[in-house]
Formats: structure tokens, C-alpha cells, sequence
């Protein structure tokens, strides 16, 4: 408050950084609504705005069922990482045992191993499972991830002992502490990584490549790309799936929002 | 309510070796301090009969049943601990009664014992609050709830009232005594800190690294410490202790002086002893005949007491004076009174007593320190 002349250039250069960042979200949507003979047209606003384009992207693919599709792989992804990095924070926190601190490098060098060093051997093994062109293909390779375990294990490490212990006194075991004491404390790391675990399933495209045969079976990421062609993209119906396929990850941004900016600011304080 | 017995406690950390061998057996209902400094080993102790901790060797029993083994929430102890670790996501309610809840307790049942149990520590109104709301004092309080409302066999404490006030201190070191009292449950205090000690103990365990060097009432350890550790330990300000050695006749020599000329000690000629003398029992007097003379180069009075800090012949001393005493002169000498002397073997720290028969032969007075001192 008493330094306002100095915060001005602070705010001048957020708004510049937020407009940077917004435009090509702003230009997404206005592309969207052009109609074929202005797609090229670089005004800031459609002369004729029009609803065709998403009249045809919902012609063209199904792509409520492909946002279906993705919404139940990206959620079970979520939930699967969220599950599999408590379990094993929780492990590693509790009971360390002699290597502990190699168990956690190697778990960190993991998140280092490329997607093109694991994709073949996933491919065969999914295969064989009987798990291609299905959604549960898409999960399981991602259903743990190391970057999971390492957040909730920074998170769980500066939880108190005592309290744990209280809860030992209590009578409480290893996994109603877990459920009842550790996780509910963890709430803004929870909400953090829902929402990174989430977004990243979501925007998946290789993976999702390699595995769907048939687009009823499609996430969005393929779905997109229904609209790419050798004579040329069709900008307009891409653009309108695209603004389809980033609505669901604005709304759970807008759900959590508060706990993702504090799980981010306190990781920042650290 | 449970008799505890430990037998030949030990436990090591890798290198370290926190408890060395601890026999302790405390009697049911009886409220038992721990005592000693920082690092010693008295947490570690605690946490050992809580079952936190498992024992390196040795038994720890409650009720002659060994509980080696037994999970902590299976012992039937509550702990209060430190800094609360009261369970910040609940509220002052749900963290009393998070024990029976675990314990499948119902719910209307345990809402009425969580409201009798705040009751008794004057913190109804405070059940719908977060721990993140609450003072220290009252943080402290629904720790003592939390461990009082599943009747325990025992109650354990860490140092609960180390992160208090002086006032708050003194009023729940109360409370809790009073609770004992009402309760009668068998109860391990541990703390580094004397006053409160001797004050709650039924009887006073005294710890130095790892192993216990004195176990008795809290009056009793006071007036005859068992090794020089505990002299210096207990008694504020600090029991002076003056290295000395022993005569070939059996009296205690400090370079040339002679206090004390009447106590016998049965000891080798040349044996070199600690001369340990309670501040409040040295007189002081005018320099005469051969003994050391003092001068004071600090006088603190404190109030109800005056402190004098007092140097002579390579001899730190400190005296405790009434505050109506008359003012001390710069330089003095001291009389130690004989009833007033503790003797330690400076190879083993341990307690010499006088030798009463020679003693009474060479007919030294029987001198009372306490009504010297008030001199
Ligand atoms: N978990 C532990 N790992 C390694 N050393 C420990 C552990 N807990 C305690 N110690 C060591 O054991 C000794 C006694 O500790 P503690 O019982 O906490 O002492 P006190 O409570 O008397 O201050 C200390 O030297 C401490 O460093
Ligand atoms: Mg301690």
C-alpha cells in the first residue's frame, strides 16, 4: 500500500505476461466461431461469428463420447496416482528401512525415463493383455508415477511424528492413520496433484495413438487430430474441438483453483 | 491403574547408546518424575514403555504382564506430549475423542464422555474449535483430555509444560496433581526441569546419560545425593563442590585448610574427593586461623535472597544469604558446618559418608546446617 509507485511497472508486466498467455486461448475461441471464408483473417473479432464449426466437429466424430472417453481416463489416471503416490509415501515416511534413501533415487530417476524407452515393451505387454482400444490400456501404464510418490513424500516427511504417534496411542493402525490422520492434512498436495496428474492424462496423445483402433474408443488429443489431413487442416472444426476438449480442464481449474495457487505458493516458500 | 516394571532396559540408535541398563519398578498410582538434562535419555525411557519405541533389551512390564511387543494402543497408556501433536484437522472434540472412536465406541456415548472429560478440565466451550484456535494453555488442556478420557492404566508425559509460561506452568503443574489426585492413575512425568520435579514427585528418578543415578522421594534425594551428578543436578543455586583429598587420619584437607576438622571419612590417605557444600549452609565469617579468605565479586539479590559469588585461593564459591541478613564484608572466610558435608569420590562420583563411630569419638558437634544457615 505505501509503495504504490513502485508496485505500477510490477502490475504492467503481469498484465503483459497475462495477455501473452491468454491470447492464444482468446484466438482458439475466435477461431472457433469463424466460418470457413475468415479463417485466415487475422481481425480480433469474426465479421459473422457462427456455431458451425462445432455443429460439425459433433457431425463429424463423436465427440461427446470421446470427451467421455477422456474424462474417465483422465479421472481414473488421477485417482490411481493420487492412490499409488500416498501408499507409497506413506511407506517410504514410515518405515524406512536400509537403502531408503536409494528406494527414492531410484523412484526419482524413473520420472527421467523417456515414454519412447517404455512404449514398446507397454505396447506388447497391453497387448497381450487383451488391453488395446480399451480404457484401461490407457490407465494402468500411468497409474503410478514417480513425481506422485516424490510430491507426497515432501509433504508427509514435514508432517509431525508426534502426531502420528498420538494417533498410535490412540490405538489407531498403519492405515486408518493413513486415511484418517496423514491424508486429510494433505489436502493442498492432494489437490496439486489431482489437478497436474489430470491435466497431463488429459493432453496424452501417444500413448492414446498407439492403442485406440476405433474413435468411438478415441480421447480427445486423437480426436483433434481427425481434423489434420494432407490437403491441409481444417482449422475452424479444430479449433472448435479443441475449445470442446479444454472446457472440462477450466472447470476443475476453477473448482480448486484456491488450493492449486496455495499448494504452489507454499511449495514456493520452502 | 498399573504397576510398572522395567528390567535391564536398553536401547541403541546405531552408534549411540541412549538408555544403559534401567531397573526401575513404580508402584501402582504412584506419580513418578523423571528427572535429568537434555539428551540423556529420559524421552526415550518414556517412549519405551509407551511401546513408540522397541527395547534393545530388557522387559518392560505393566501389571507383571510383559508388554515387549505390544502395540502402543494395545498397552493401555496415554501420552501427553511436548508440543500437544494434537491432530490439526479435527476439532477440540473430535481430537478427545478420536481414541474411542478408534475403539468403536458409539457415537452418542462418546459425545456425552467427551463433554464430562472437558468438563473436568474446564474446556467445554472450546469442543467446536481447531487446535490452530487455541492458546497453549488450552492446546495443553485437550492434550490431557485427549489422554485422560480412555481411563488409561498410565499416564505418560513428555515435558508437557516446557512450551508454557512461568504463570501457566505453575497452574497446570496444579492441575495436574490435582487430576492425580481424583484419578489416582499411575503416572511417568518426564521433565529436565528440578523445580518442577521436586514438587510433583511422589518419587524422583534422576537420570544422567542413559542410566539412573538416584531414585528416591524428592526430599530425600535432595539431602543425600547419591553421587556427585545428582549434587550438582538438584539445588538452585548450585551445591558448591570443592576438590579435596582425604588425610591419612581420615579427614579432608583443601590444599592447606582443614574444614571440618571433626568428620572422619574411611578412605585412602590421598584419595582426591569432591567437598560438596549447599550454598544456604555456608557461613560466613571473619578471616582468622588458617583457612582460605574470600572475596566476593558478585552480589546478586534476587528478593528473597541474596546470592554472593566468591572467589579465594583458587576456590569459586557460592553463599545464599537471607534478604534481612546483615551485609556481607569484601573479604571473609567460611565455616562449613559438618552436618552440612557431602562427600564424592572424584574417580567415581559416588557418595562417601562420614564415618559415624570415628566421627562421634573425635566428638564433632552435632551441628545442624538448616538452622545454621539462617544465622
Ligand atoms: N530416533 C533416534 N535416532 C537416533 N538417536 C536418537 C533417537 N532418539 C533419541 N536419540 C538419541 O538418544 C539420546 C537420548 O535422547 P532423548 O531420550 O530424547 O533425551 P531426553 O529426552 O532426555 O532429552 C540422545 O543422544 C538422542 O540424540
Ligand atoms: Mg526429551
Amino acid at each position: 500500500m505505501t509503495n504504490r509507485p513502485r508496485q505500477l511497472p510490477v502490475h504492467a508486466m503481469m498484465i503483459v505476461l497475462s495477455v501473452l498467455a491468454l491470447f492464444p486461448v482468446y484466438w482458439m475461441i475466435v477461431t472457433a466461431l469463424k466460418p470457413e471464408t475468415e479463417i485466415f483473417s487475422t481481425a480480433l473479432w469474426p465479421k459473422a461469428p457462427s456455431l458451425e464449426n462445432f455443429g460439425y466437429v459433433l457431425e463429424a466424430i463423436p465427440m461427446l463420447r470421446i470427451l467421455w472417453n477422456t474424462a474417465l481416463m483422465a479421472s481414473a489416471t488421477a485417482a490411481a496416482q493420487v492412490l499409488t503416490g500416498l501408499l507409497a509415501a506413506y511407506a517410504l515416511v514410515r518405515w524406512p528401512f536400509p537403502g531408503v534413501k536409494l528406494a527414492q533415487a531410484v523412484i526419482g530417476l524413473s520420472w527421467l525415463v523417456p515414454f519412447q524407452v517404455t512404449m514398446i515393451p507397454n505396447y506388447v505387454l497391453a497387448t497381450e493383455l487383451g488391453l488395446r482400444d480399451t480404457i484401461a490400456g490407457l490407465v494402468i501404464p500411468n497409474a503410478a508415477a514417480a513425481f506422485a510418490v516424490i510430491v507426497f513424500y515432501n509433504a508427509m516427511r514435514s508432517f509431525p511424528k508426534e502426531v502420528i504417534e498420538a494417533a498410535r496411542m490412540d490405538g489407531a493402525g498403519a492405515s486408518r492413520i493413513l486415511w484418517q490422520i496423514v491424508a486429510p492434512n494433505m489436502r493442498p498436495a492432494l489437490a496439486a496433484l489431482t489437478v497436474l496428474a489430470f491435466i497431463s492424462a488429459w493432453n496424452e496423445y501417444f500413448w492414446p495413438l498407439l492403442l485406440t483402433r476405433h474413435i468411438e474408443n478415441a480421447v480427445v488429443q486423437i480426436g483433434l487430430e481427425m481434423f489434420m489431413s494432407q490437403e491441409g487442416n481444417q482449422w475452424g472444426p479444430m479449433m472448435a474441438a479443441a475449445t470442446l476438449a479444454s472446457l472440462p480442464i477450466l472447470a476443475l481449474y476453477l473448482v480448486l483453483h484456491r488450493q492449486i495457487i496455495d499448494s504452489f505458493m507454499r511449495s514456493g516458500l520452502k | 491403574m498399573a504397576a510398572i516394571e522395567l528390567a535391564g532396559i536398553e536401547k541403541r540408535f546405531g552408534e549411540s547408546h541412549a538408555v544403559r541398563g534401567v531397573d526401575l519398578a513404580i508402584a501402582s498410582g504412584e506419580f513418578v518424575v523423571i528427572l535429568g538434562p537434555s539428551g540423556c535419555g529420559k524421552s526415550t525411557l518414556l517412549r519405551m514403555i509407551a511401546g513408540l519405541e522397541a527395547v534393545s533389551a530388557g522387559t518392560v512390564s505393566l501389571d507383571g504382564v510383559p508388554m515387549n511387543g505390544v502395540e502402543p494402543g494395545r498397552r493401555g497408556c496415554a501420552m501427553v506430549f511436548q508440543n500437544y501433536a494434537l491432530y490439526p484437522h479435527m476439532t477440540v472434540a473430535e481430537n478427545i475423542g478420536y481414541g474411542l472412536r478408534v475403539a468403536g465406541v458409539p457415537k452418542r456415548e462418546r459425545e456425552a464422555r467427551v463433554r464430562s472429560t472437558a468438563a473436568m478440565l474446564d474446556i467445554e466451550t472450546l469442543l467446536d474449535r481447531r487446535p490452530a484456535a487455541l492458546s497453549g494453555g488450552q492446546r495443553q488442556r485437550v492434550a490431557m483430555g485427549r489422554a485422560m478420557i480412555r481411563n488409561p492404566r498410565v499416564f505418560l508425559f513428555d515435558e508437557p509444560l516446557s512450551n508454557l509460561d512461568a504463570i501457566l506452568r505453575q497452574q497446570m503443574r496444579g492441575e495436574i496433581k490435582r487430576l492425580h489426585r481424583e484419578l489416582r492413575t499411575t503416572s511417568v512425568f518426564v521433565t529436565h526441569d528440578q523445580v518442577e520435579a521436586m514438587g510433583m514427585a511422589d518419587r524422583l528418578v534422576v537420570m544422567n546419560a542413559g542410566r539412573v543415578e538416584q531414585v528416591g522421594p524428592p526430599a530425600d534425594v535432595f539431602r543425600r545425593p547419591a553421587s556427585r551428578f545428582v549434587a550438582g543436578f538438584i539445588g538452585a543455586p548450585r551445591m558448591n563442590l570443592i576438590d579435596a583429598a582425604v588425610t591419612a587420619e581420615g579427614t579432608l584437607a583443601v590444599g592447606g585448610w582443614r574444614p571440618c576438622d571433626g568428620l572422619r571419612f574411611r578412605a585412602a590417605a590421598g584419595r582426591a574427593v569432591h567437598l560438596g557444600v549447599r550454598p544456604d549452609a555456608l557461613a560466613p565469617m571473619p578471616p582468622a586461623g588458617g583457612g582460605p579468605v574470600f572475596t566476593a565479586d558478585l552480589v546478586e539479590d534476587l528478593g528473597t535472597e541474596i546470592h554472593v559469588h566468591a572467589r579465594g585461593e583458587g576456590i569459586d564459591l557460592i553463599l545464599q544469604r537471607h534478604a534481612d541478613a546483615p551485609p556481607i564484608d569484601t573479604s571473609f572466610a567460611v565455616a562449613i558446618p559438618p552436618r552440612a558435608v557431602h562427600l564424592f569420590d572424584a574417580e567415581t562420583g559416588l557418595r562417601i559418608e562420614p564415618d559415624a563411630a570415628e566421627t562421634l569419638r573425635q566428638g564433632a558437634p552435632a551441628w545442624d546446617a538448616r538452622r545454621h544457615s539462617s544465622i
